[in-house]
């Protein structure tokens, strides 16, 4: 991997929470590298500390209660976590964009959204004021927001609304580093295809780099170049779009792709992982996965953390007993992708639209399952992975 | 918004009627006789029989209501006061403007002190300001207001000699009374802004706003207080009452010249006029601030605007009465308009 062409850099990250006198180990050692106009895709269980690790970024942590207790975050190659309070401050009005996860909780109540969106922009650059308003309601146009709401509030805007003003804020800057914290959760699907749209059409014209946290393996097939999934506040498995879903190693990595439907196959039950996310105030020792894990053997249960391995150039997992073999499962996910997203925007990535898929993803495009829910996701980005685990 | 201020002052207009019967009403069956009192032990029975019908005070109950009622609503005349046989409007007229200046500049001083000390005790929550502010407003609070004001006068009057103690000679007459007066409130304020900044401080759109890379303190002052003033407005309001009735304990303790010490020497000496034209004036006054206060809810949350706006649409004018908090209207679409 080309060093000059990282980006954004996670080394080591621990964060932890403390509440009354207990701990809570909400990330735990991540590392990444992610390369300029990549899209990382954050993967995991709720409370798996993909916020957590998000919020790290441009250091929104909310400190008490959280704490980042080691670590370093270079962007551009500049630490983070070491900026002073006015750098800082800089490279959130500059370089790094979040979108949150909840828009309706994420917008000021009593400000109006068009001076919402104006703030970013006063924030970002020297404008007189008129010219800043234009801007804003030109943004918001451009999220599908006409000029006539400028002057209204958040409670008079639905969940899908508020979503595109905070994307709109998020894009306002022209940030160089999106976070987009599950934006699509509290919509619903034909919202979230719009949304997914916006995000990278504006990603196309301004080559941002992503980093998208979801719960939903089907936006990570359609938006991600490279894939981490985050188990306990470590990442277990990390490598491009292509070995994730084609070569899920990790058996956790596997149990996800397991309990989504699957049509194709012909399944009349999903396949659930057995037992709970571990307490983040006593994570288990060595493979914090194993209590869970059908493969766990005694090795899995000793002090001694499981190594990362490199499986193939790029693709990590952190299991003792990774599944080497090619089991595809992309036919799994594939009910929760709609074959062309809807909205008309034009998605197309660096690779085109009509790319032809991959010998894997074509074996199970043929099985299509009834309605045709299995298709597989369309190809937006250049395939190979961008980012590679150093 | 013209609308909605007219269908207030209607009925500001029923509930100082309404103030008018109770206080006459509790006056005439209250115990103690204003003619004893007025001429004193020594008076002869035909002299006190004079008195009395002088005063109006032989008649029935209901026509002395009547006459009341009259006089004082359709010839805008609420009589003399007995003890000083001056005009009760004069006296008032006379007072109401110190008492104002007394209550506003304690509510300045009120707001000025307690907000950024409130706003401050949230931001470090459980830090030094936030223990200080909490033991302060208990002492504070817990103290009588009265006891400190006796103790500044001792420490500011009698051995320092910076400040008179009493009357009404200069600017400098008002600083112990708005102190003494105001240190309670002042705390009461604090520890209310300190809970409702509270509510707001791990709000998402507070991060957001934080992402957005602005300074803390615009953090602060633009996107949490504006959201936390609610509460804030709500007890600000209930201060305004103290502007046209006056304190009366602080009124008594440095002899001040303003509404609430005529009120309170008008109560011990049974002087109805007095008692009865304070209390009308003070209620008028009251339901008009009280407008103010309600507009002002309005301004500063657009939802209990539009709380309003869509109530009074809906259910018509009955539901204004029974909404105590609707805010301007000026929305079009779903204007008023519709009623």
């Amino acid at each position: 991997m080309d060093a000059s062409k990282i980006h954004l850099s996670v080394r080591d990250l621990v964060v932890e929470y403390t509440s009354g006198g207990d701990t809570i180990h909400a990330v735990n050692g991540v590392s990444f590298d992610l390369e300029k106009g990549k899209s990382l895709g954050i993967v995991g269980e709720t409370g798996a500390g993909k916020t957590t690790i998000a919020k790290s970024i441009p250091r929104l942590l909310q400190s008490p209660p959280a704490h980042i207790r080691s670590g370093e975050i270079y962007l551009d190659g500049e630490d983070i976590l070491q900026m002073s309070g006015d750098k800082l401050l800089d490279i959130r009005r500059r370089k790094i964009s979040m979108i949150f996860q909840d828009p309706m909780t994420a917008l000021n109540p009593t400000m109006t959204i068009g001076a919402q969106v104006a703030e970013v922009l006063r924030l970002h650059e020297s404008m007189s004021r008129h010219d800043i308003e234009k801007a804003a309601a030109e943004m918001l146009s451009r999220v599908g927001i006409m000029e006539d709401r400028y002057n209204e509030f958040p409670f008079q805007f639905s969940g899908g609304m508020k979503q595109r003003v905070v994307i709109a804020m998020a894009l306002a800057c022209r940030p160089d580093l999106l976070l987009a914290d599950e934006p699509t959760t509290a919509l619903d699907v034909t919202i979230q295809a719009q949304m997914l749209d916006i995000i990278s059409h504006m990603r196309d014209k301004f080559d941002t780099t992503l980093i998208l946290i979801t719960h939903d393996l089907g936006i990570v097939a359609e938006n991600c170049d490279v894939v981490a999934v985050v188990y306990a506040g470590k990442v277990i498995e990390y490598g491009s779009r292509e070995d994730i879903f084609d070569h899920p190693s990790h058996p956790y990595t596997l149990g996800l792709f397991r309990s989504l439907p699957s049509f194709a196959l012909g399944e009349r039950r999903l396949h659930p992982i057995a037992g709970m996310p571990p307490d983040p105030r006593y994570i288990p020792e060595g493979c914090a996965f194993h209590p869970r894990c059908p493969r766990a053997a005694y090795a899995c249960k000793t002090g001694h953390e499981v190594a990362n391995r490199e499986l193939s150039p790029g693709h990590f997992c952190r299991c003792m007993f990774p599944e080497t073999g090619g089991v595809s499962v992309r036919g799994g996910f594939g009910g929760h992708t709609p074959d062309q997203p809807p909205g008309g925007v034009d998605t197309a990535g660096p690779g085109g639209p009509n790319r032809p898929p991959s010998d894997q993803t074509a074996a199970v495009g043929e099985d299509t399952g009834p309605g045709g829910l299995a298709g597989h996701a369309p190809d937006q980005f250049a395939e190979g992975g961008g980012a590679s685990h150093a | 918004m013209g609308r909605y201020i007219l269908h207030r002052l209607l009925l500001t207009i029923l509930v100082v009627l309404g103030a008018a019967v109770v206080i006459f009403t509790i006056m005439h069956f209250v115990p103690g006789d204003p003619v004893e009192i007025l001429l004193g032990n020594d008076a002869t029975l035909e002299q006190y029989a004079a008195k009395r019908s002088e005063l109006g005070l032989d008649k029935p109950f209901l026509i002395q209501l009547w006459n009341f009622m009259y006089k004082a609503f359709l010839r805008l005349d609420l009589g003399a006061s007995w003890t000083r046989s001056t005009p009760v409007l004069a006296g008032m007229l006379e007072r109401l403007p110190r008492t104002f200046l007394l209550g506003i500049l304690s509510i300045i001083l009120t707001t000025v002190v307690a907000i950024p000390i409130g706003v401050n005790a949230a931001i470090h929550q459980n830090g030094l300001q936030d223990r200080g502010l909490i033991v302060a407003a208990m002492v504070f609070i817990s103290v009588p207001e009265f006891w400190l004001a006796l103790l500044l006068i001792i420490l500011f009057s009698l051995k320092l000699g910076w400040l008179p103690s009493f009357g009404i000679e200069s600017w400098k007459s008002y600083i112990l009374p708005v102190v003494s007066g105001s240190m309670a409130s002042i705390c009461t304020l604090a520890r209310q802004t300190r809970a409702s900044v509270l509510d707001v401080v791990h709000a998402d759109y507070i991060t957001t706003a934080r992402s957005k890379g602005m300074v803390e303190r615009d953090v602060i002052y633009g996107h949490m207080l504006p959201n936390a003033l609610i509460p804030i407005i709500t007890m600000i309001g209930m201060s305004f009452t103290a502007c046209v009735g006056g304190t009366v304990v602080m009124e008594q303790i440095f002899s001040f010249p303003g509404v609430g010490l005529y009120l309170s020497d008008a109560i011990s000496r049974r002087d109805y006029p007095v008692i009865r034209g304070c209390v009308v004036v003070m209620a008028a006054f009251t339901a008009i601030l009280m407008l103010f206060v309600d507009l002002a809810y309005g301004y500063v949350d657009p939802r209990i605007k539009a709380q309003y706006i869509s109530s009074s649409a809906k259910k018509g004018k009955v539901n204004e009465k029974r909404h105590r908090r609707p805010g301007p209207k000026h929305h079009s679409g779903h204007g008023n308009e519709s009623q």
